[in-house]
């Protein structure tokens, strides 16, 4: 089996298996699983009652209401359904750019939410991303396809290491959109480095009908970087080139410049309900993603 | 190094040079360290660039550039040491009163005439010194330190007053450039000099400080105005501004208190009558401090022989003037008609006057002596008529003094013997012989002399020697009372003009420096 980036380790997984995703009602049209649906159906737990219409079966009538109102009325149970779990790993060039690369942690983000997903009957969709979204691997069930989901993840994972694509996740969110998936919760985990800039990409995330999670990939150095003096900073996915004097206060306004950034994707997540986590490179992807789930903390 | 001449032209070429400079440096190509980045994403947000210093791209930072040209033209300017031109047009001249050849009084006086010329726009403002010439310290236009430089030089002193100064500046005066004058110094200035001035000259005297010790302004010596031969007039002058208080002023002859009263004529003045001109030493005494001294005049009779033949009326004249002791031998004069005579007199063939003296120039020892013998009183017309011979008036160089004259003068042929220049002849003559020359008074060498009289002699630097042999500058105080003017004082600068165009430039420029200190540490400035 192909796993360079080792996404199958068992303990990594064993500890994954201990998360459970909590979900809002999910979409309607789902199959059967964990989560309480939006659908109504022959559940075990009563939800409602509606007038009797012809075609209803008779078993679930109400007879005690009919008794004492004379009115025929149907009982509803809630339904439970999957919940389609659609990761976006960024395969992009800036992610493969350290030493241990940014895009080993996000692959074991995502296989992390696969594992939690698929243990708990959800469709997973993996659908790594750089300049586009890349749609071979479709969503899928069962726990026996989280195997199968991380030999894609690895073999797509080598082949945009070798590319060296840049980063596009408008144009991502864009065909993502295209392909007219059920609701269900998407999980970004990237850098968030997109040169068309962070309005290109929030016009496009506003525009999604999924639940957000954004996992931001991250370390102390973006915020604050180690360079001084007169310096020409080269954009290692595009090229672009800038001539900058860099003095303290050149470094407080990137710093402002930077947390400006991640706060809009913030305050995006939360007015949808979604969530965001600045994950660590550098620390224990686990642990902060327990930390994610700690006491119920996050519902998708 | 100083710009302070530089034209208005080559100040502005040098703010243009700057401008042109700085652009350039802006421009210039930084050398970047390349360093490859995850994303310039937040670089871009949060610099401007510095790419306006690179040639080939488009220049970036006109209001720093801007700013770093005001910044830069103000430090030029203050370099540059601009004035602002005097909206009135008027000339100011600081006129130092260089009568005193105290280094010590010189060097303050110099202080304060720099000190107001500081004051006063530099295109129009001249200090210049009175001495025995006007000196120009300071033109117009000149950084003030050259007038430091050239006070150094050695001007001399002159006990001539300031009125020709004063007068031969207001020449320049016009309608549109009228002229203030800013004297330093004590010097007396007549007030009717003053009303006869143009209206377009304004006279100021520059405030002093008022000396902590009181010092001698004028000590002096004159006639004594009962008309005593033996006997002087003694003028002491303060220089202080209070009154003096009579009773703290000593004053000894040979260390021997003198007997006479001071009399007081001013607050500072001070007459002391019918002193015994016995050469002695002078001292006056503030409270038992010595202030000055001088040495009183001798005044021995002057012995006069007369021949037998020597006419009545000369012998008459002589023997009135309390001056003179008629005596049989070894007189200081003798009077007659030989030629061994000093007061010889000779027939009408002979010169009417004919004089001898020992100045080795005679055209220079004639206009000397038509003063001292008073020889401009004598009515030479009248003479010429009554004899029918013209008036001869010779002066010869020799290696005595003598005087041939007319012995016909002294008698009834003539009405000069009537006349009223005949006995001031005859007693300047008689004292010109014997070489007592008219007291002249003085005062002692490095004190102020006044510069109140208008009869002081401008052609003649006057000097004599005391009796112990030092040289005094003297003036002749001949008269005795002037109204001295209230010179008002010159007008303080405002708050404004207290502070020059180069102080406020100073000030402009350490603003803006401030300003931009300030925009590059909050990253406004490239």
């Amino acid at each position: 089996m192909n796993d360079h980036f080792n996404l199958l380790d068992p303990h990594f997984l064993q500890q994954a298996r201990a998360l459970r995703i909590v979900a809002r009602r999910v979409a309607p049209a789902g199959r059967w699983a964990e989560h309480r649906s939006r659908d109504r159906g022959q559940g075990l737990e009563f939800r409602d009652y509606r007038p009797y219409s012809a075609g209803d079966d008779l078993k679930s009538i109400d007879w005690n209401v009919y008794r004492r109102l004379g009115r025929l009325v149907v009982r509803l149970f809630e339904e439970m359904e999957d919940l389609p779990i659609y990761l976006m790993p960024d395969l992009s060039r800036s992610m493969w750019q350290e030493d241990v690369p940014r895009a080993i942690t996000a692959m074991k983000v995502a296989i992390a939410f696969a594992s939690i997903g698929l243990d708990q009957h959800d469709r997973v969709g993996l659908f790594p991303f750089g300049e586009d979204l890349n749609t071979t691997v479709r969503p899928t069930s069962g726990r026996g396809r989280l195997s199968l989901i991380a030999e894609a993840m690895s073999r797509l994972g080598e082949t945009a290491r070798k590319q060296q694509v840049g980063t596009d996740l408008a144009a991502s969110m864009s065909k993502l959109r295209g392909l007219g998936l059920r609701e269900g919760l998407l999980v970004v985990i990237s850098d968030f480095f997109d040169s068309h800039g962070i309005e290109a990409m929030m016009a496009e995330l506003k525009q999604t009908r999924h639940r957000p999670l954004l996992v931001g990939i991250c370390r102390t150095e973006d915020r604050e970087p180690a360079l001084r003096g007169d310096v020409r900073v080269r954009d290692c996915e595009t090229g672009d080139a800038r001539d900058v004097s860099i003095d303290s206060s050149v470094l407080k306004n990137y710093a402002d410049a930077y947390d400006q950034h991640f706060d809009q994707l913030r305050e995006f997540s939360k007015s949808r309900h979604g969530g965001f986590m600045a994950m660590q490179h550098d620390g224990d992807v686990m642990k902060q993603l327990a930390a994610l789930f700690e006491g119920g903390r996050y519902v998708a | 190094m100083t710009f302070g001449l530089l034209s208005t032209t080559g100040v502005f070429a040098g703010v243009l040079a700057l401008a042109a400079g700085l652009w350039l440096a802006q421009r210039l190509r930084v050398q970047h360290q390349e360093v490859e980045v995850l994303s310039t994403l937040f670089w871009r947000a949060a610099i401007e660039e510095t790419r306006a210093r690179v040639l080939t791209r488009r220049f970036r930072h006109w209001p720093a550039w801007l700013l770093l040209v005001v910044i830069a033209s103000v430090l030029w300017m203050l370099v540059a040491r601009p004035e602002s031109v005097p909206l009135d047009g008027t000339q100011h001249v600081v006129l130092v009163d260089w009568s005193v050849e105290d280094p010590e009084v010189r060097a303050q006086d110099l202080d304060i005439a720099v000190q107001r010329a500081t004051t006063l726009p530099s295109s129009a403002r001249e200090i210049m010194a009175v001495g025995d010439h006007l000196e120009t310290l300071l033109t117009a236009g000149e950084p003030i330190e050259h007038a430091s430089l050239r006070a150094a030089g050695n001007i001399s002193s002159s006990p001539q007053g300031l009125h020709w100064a004063i007068e031969s500046l207001s020449s320049r005066a016009t309608k549109e450039q009228p002229l203030a004058v800013h004297i330093v110094g004590h010097a007396v200035i007549e007030q009717e000099y003053l009303d006869a001035l143009s209206s377009k000259v304004s006279v100021f005297r520059i405030e002093r400080e008022i000396p902590s010790r009181i010092r001698l302004r004028t000590l002096g010596v004159s006639d004594s105005s009962d008309g005593q031969w033996q006997t002087v007039d003694v003028a002491v002058v303060f220089d202080a501004i209070n009154r003096i208080e009579p009773s703290t002023i000593l004053v000894t002859i040979d260390d021997e208190p003198v007997t006479q009263a001071l009399q007081q004529t001013d607050t500072v003045r001070f007459l002391l009558p019918d002193v015994v001109a016995s050469g002695g030493t002078l001292k006056v005494k503030i409270d038992g401090d010595e202030i000055g001294s001088m040495t009183l005049p001798v005044r021995t009779p002057i012995l006069v022989s007369f021949a037998a033949d020597v006419p009545q009326t000369l012998r008459d004249l002589v023997m009135l003037d309390g001056a003179c002791r008629i005596v049989e031998s070894d007189a200081d004069v003798h009077v007659g008609v030989t030629g061994d005579a000093e007061l010889q007199l000779s027939a009408q063939d002979q010169p009417a006057f004919l004089i001898e003296s020992n100045h080795k120039d005679p055209n220079n020892a004639l206009l000397e002596l038509i003063d001292e013998l008073a020889l401009k009183q004598i009515d030479a017309t009248s003479i010429a008529a009554q004899s029918g011979q013209l008036v001869d008036l010779t002066v010869i160089s020799s290696d005595q003094r003598r005087i041939a004259v007319w012995e016909s003068l002294f008698t009834n042929s003539f009405d000069f013997q009537e006349s009223r220049s005949c006995p001031i002849f005859v007693a300047r003559a008689v004292r010109w012989l014997a070489d007592r020359p008219p007291v002249i008074p003085w005062a002692e060498q490095g004190q102020r002399l006044p510069a109140a009289a208008p009869e002081f002699d401008r052609s003649t630097r006057t000097s004599a020697l005391t009796s112990d042999g030092r040289e005094i500058l003297v003036t002749r105080l001949t008269r005795p009372v002037v109204r001295a003017a209230m010179i008002p004082l010159t007008p303080a600068p405002g708050i404004f003009r207290k502070f020059s165009l180069y102080t406020w430039l100073g000030l402009a420029a350490t603003a803006l420096l401030v300003v931009e200190w300030g925009l590059f540490q909050r990253g406004r400035m490239p």
